[in-house]
């Protein structure tokens, strides 16, 4: 298990490292830099050339890559060139917005995902899986943006229960303002919890069928206790690593939403950095958001091996004196 | 009042009919054995007294009564499963809950007979020492004991739940002659005066553990109060005492050469020098207790597993062990029959389809596989098994139908790990004189892990593993009692 945790480990560093190349070059091959945009339209060559020259774009693409790897690794970002603050400082005035708005989604669609994965799993073929099943295609078929401007449209406009804008004053904690954090969290929730639901259902077909659950039943086991003792543990390894692979989704679709809404988080600040071709900005917090997806889906696989039984740390196991 | 009351049940699938007009009593304490062979439909039945059907069957008619309750109705089931009978399941290991310490499978065993939750842990202590079990098995997880062990604990658990009637879905298949005699013993002491029904397709066993027995053939139940009205199945399913002389195999050609195999699952040296020269058209034997290290054998040969030392010559060149580092060629040459023919069948796949995938194989390994219809008809099942999946079979029919699917993709060598263990006397021979045919035809070798001295008879040469050490069976230590087991079989 130690073992699979380091291979695990080392594999999610290489990838980091692969995504960071891929980030910065793809970013580097876009048209337009951050000369152009900091110069403005009228500027002569000349003036270009020197703003380039000062931004060191002239280095070789290489260089300026292990150069801006390095200096991240130290925690320095680069500077916004649109904003002229360091790009470290805006994420984290931002990072603890969106932890917040998906952590929240993220636990909802959890809990929700396991109620409706486990009743639809354990009726498959039956009614009450086919009615869930229609209700899970149609939320991921649902674009998250159409999801979110509808919400906004019926609990903001017309009922008026919540803010259809989440801005609340810099420096504020999003959960000093918990009324606007509604609308966006419900929307996240809709768009991941169609596949969150059937990656749990999945898993718990594969485990209803099993000898001990058959088992189980035969011993008289039925209902809740059966789904919370039995069932959901053989199906809670799959489950997570499902769960994971979504909670590492949504972080992409509270890019939308976070726009949509005008969340002050990380993904809206993407947004914003890429229509100015803030090249320093979108690479900082597209390195962020890679490793933050990175490390999610690095915890789900650790998970999954703690919660099964198999391959748990001998420290885990409290006793093997059953072995014989 | 009978304990048990089956009166006209039919049970039926989409396609087919499994039971057909069963009745069947039971009075409190009674000892029945239910004997027929493999996929008669004797677990259907047994199901049916817990008022349970597997997926896809369902009861259309009869009724089942249990001390006056009706275990298919929700109220009856509560009061009958678990509580009032217990199923003890043919594959215990796989059917404890994985994720559960055996200490929590007895606890909820003792919960559902009432037991408070204060007295559970004397109570589990007790429970573990009547079946001979030490108390710090209570801590192990089920895939950290043995399948001995494993059906000893879901025994506790259904003598612990207090039953009045106690199911043994073939108890005995799977298990070594001595633990075999141990558990006889055990059911024979420990079970007090609950009522049990014994599954088995072996009738020793039967007559040992029950006072009458009844048949089950198609789904048609003979009940037959004494035992001469079943002396026709008799002659059928005990298994005949003259043993073939296995042909002799023409050229003996070295197909498969191991020397100095060492190590086990997980680094553990389970083997620790095994050598062993399998010829074409030759049959070996190997025995062994349980826990020898005779299945690691059989799946490091096929590749599954590498070990951690020793050397692999297949027809001659050396080979790696990892199946996926042989050459394409040498891929389809060593076959392994899995003990466990649940895991080894894809349960999404139709039996037909699945022959069709090895038979393909074999094909573009310039081999002309026999028809998936031979094929069927060779292991004994019937042209319509191939429209089935693998959970429509039963336990012996799957067994033969992964035989099959191994036979089609053309194998020079043949590892068949307890293929016979959950088959009736019959199919047995059966199933041998198919593996004798085709190793006279096609010079295969077949390497048969077995408990049974009366199968391990009809190979070549029987060596026993023991030790971590594959040596001629002068070296065999078998328990003193085993020897009821050779008597019983005529050997």
């Amino acid at each position: 298990m130690i073992r699979f945790g380091l291979t695990r480990g080392v594999t999610a560093v290489a990838m980091m490292l692969l995504l960071s190349a891929v980030l910065f070059f793809s970013t580097e091959a876009l048209p337009g830099d951050a000369a152009g945009a900091v110069a403005g339209a009228d500027a002569t060559d000349s003036e270009r050339a020197e703003i380039r020259e000062r931004l060191g774009l002239d280095d070789p693409a290489v260089t300026r890559y292990v150069t801006w790897l390095g200096d991240a690794l130290t925690g320095d970002l680069g500077r916004s060139s649109a904003a002229g603050r360091p790009v470290a400082e805006v994420l984290a005035s931002r990072f603890g917005n969106s932890v917040v708005l998906v952590g929240l989604a993220v636990a909802a669609i959890a809990v929700l995902a396991t109620v409706f994965g486990l009743a639809a799993g354990l009726r498959a073929g039956r009614l009450g899986d086919r009615l869930l099943s229609s209700v899970t295609v149609t939320l991921i078929a649902l674009p998250e943006f159409l999801v979110a401007t509808g919400l906004v449209v019926v609990l903001a406009h017309q009922a008026g229960l919540f803010p259809a804008v989440s801005t609340f004053p810099p420096g504020d904690s999003s959960w000093q303002h918990p009324d606007m954090l509604v609308l966006p969290v419900t929307a996240l929730v809709l768009g991941g919890l169609g596949v969150a639901t059937r990656l749990v259902r999945a898993a718990v077909v594969g485990v209803a069928g099993s000898p001990a659950i058959e088992q189980a039943r035969l011993n008289g086991e039925s209902g809740v206790r059966l789904a919370w003792s039995y069932v959901l543990p053989a199906a809670a390894a799959p489950g997570i690593q499902g769960l994971a692979v979504m909670a590492a989704g949504l972080l992409g679709g509270s890019l939308v939403v976070e726009t949509l809404f005008n969340y002050p988080g990380v993904g809206s600040e993407l947004a914003r950095a890429v229509t100015y071709r803030d090249v320093a900005m979108v690479q900082g917090l597209g390195l962020a958001l890679a490793g933050s997806a990175l490390l999610i889906l690095f915890v789900g696989d650790l998970l999954a091996g703690l919660l099964n039984v198999r391959s748990r740390p001998g420290a885990w196991r409290r006793a093997e004196g059953g072995v014989s | 009042m009978n304990l048990v009351e089956v009166a006209d049940l039919s049970l039926s699938s989409a396609e087919r009919t499994v039971l057909s007009d069963c009745s069947l009593t039971l009075r409190p304490g009674e000892r029945v054995g239910l004997v027929g062979r493999s996929g008669s439909g004797k677990t259907a039945l047994a199901h049916a007294l817990l008022g349970y059907t597997r997926p896809g069957l369902a009861r259309v008619g009869g009724t089942v009564r249990i001390a006056g309750h009706d275990p298919f109705a929700p109220g009856g089931a509560r009061r009958v499963r678990g509580r009032l009978a217990a199923y003890v399941p043919q594959d215990c290991a796989s059917a404890l809950p994985a994720e559960h310490r055996v200490g929590r499978v007895l606890d909820r065993a003792a919960r559902r007979s009432g037991v408070a939750r204060a007295h559970l842990a004397a109570f589990r202590r007790n429970a573990l020492e009547q079946l001979g079990l030490p108390p710090e098995l209570a801590h192990a997880f089920p895939h950290q004991i043995s399948g001995g062990q494993a059906q000893r604990v879901a025994l506790a658990s259904a003598l612990a739940a207090g039953a009045e009637l106690i199911v043994l879905d073939e108890p005995t298949s799977g298990l070594d002659p001595g633990t075999t005699e141990d558990l006889i013993d055990l059911l024979r002491t420990s079970v007090g005066d609950a009522a049990m029904l014994v599954v088995s397709h072996d009738l020793d066993v039967v007559d040992r553990l029950t006072h009458r027995r009844v048949a089950m053939t198609h789904g048609r139940l003979a009940d037959a109060g004494d035992r001469g009205a079943t002396a026709g199945l008799d002659a059928r399913l005990r298994p005949s005492e003259e043993m073939r002389d296995a042909p002799a195999a023409e050229g003996k050609a070295c197909v498969l050469r191991v020397e100095g195999v060492r190590g086990g699952p997980g680094g553990r040296p389970v083997l620790r020098e095994v050598d062993l020269t399998l010829d074409a058209g030759e049959c070996v034997a190997v025995m062994g207790a349980s826990g020898a290290g005779k299945t690691t054998l059989a799946r490091a040969l096929a590749g599954m597993l590498e070990p951690s030392g020793g050397r692999l010559w297949l027809n001659g060149a050396p080979q790696p062990w990892s199946v996926v580092r042989r050459p394409a060629a040498d891929r389809l040459s060593v076959a392994l029959v899995d003990q466990d023919s649940r895991a080894a069948l894809n349960p999404r796949e139709t039996v037909g389809k699945a022959l069709e995938r090895a038979r393909r194989a074999a094909a573009r390994g310039g081999l002309t596989p026999p028809p998936a219809a031979d094929l069927l008809s060779a292991v004994s099942l019937p042209a319509s098994a191939a429209d089935r999946r693998p959970d429509e079979l039963s336990g012996g029919e799957r067994q033969r139908a992964s035989l099959a699917r191994a036979v089609a993709a053309g194998p020079r060598v043949l590892l068949c790990d307890e293929v016979t263990a959950s088959l009736d006397g019959v199919t047995e021979r059966d199933v041998l004189d198919m593996l004798a045919a085709l190793r006279g035809e096609r010079g295969l070798a077949v390497l048969l892990i077995t408990h049974s001295r009366s199968v391990a008879a009809t190979a070549d040469r029987c060596l026993v593993l023991a030790d971590g050490i594959l040596g001629p069976p002068a070296t065999l230590r078998l328990r003193p009692d085993a020897g009821t087991e050779q008597a019983a079989y005529g050997t």
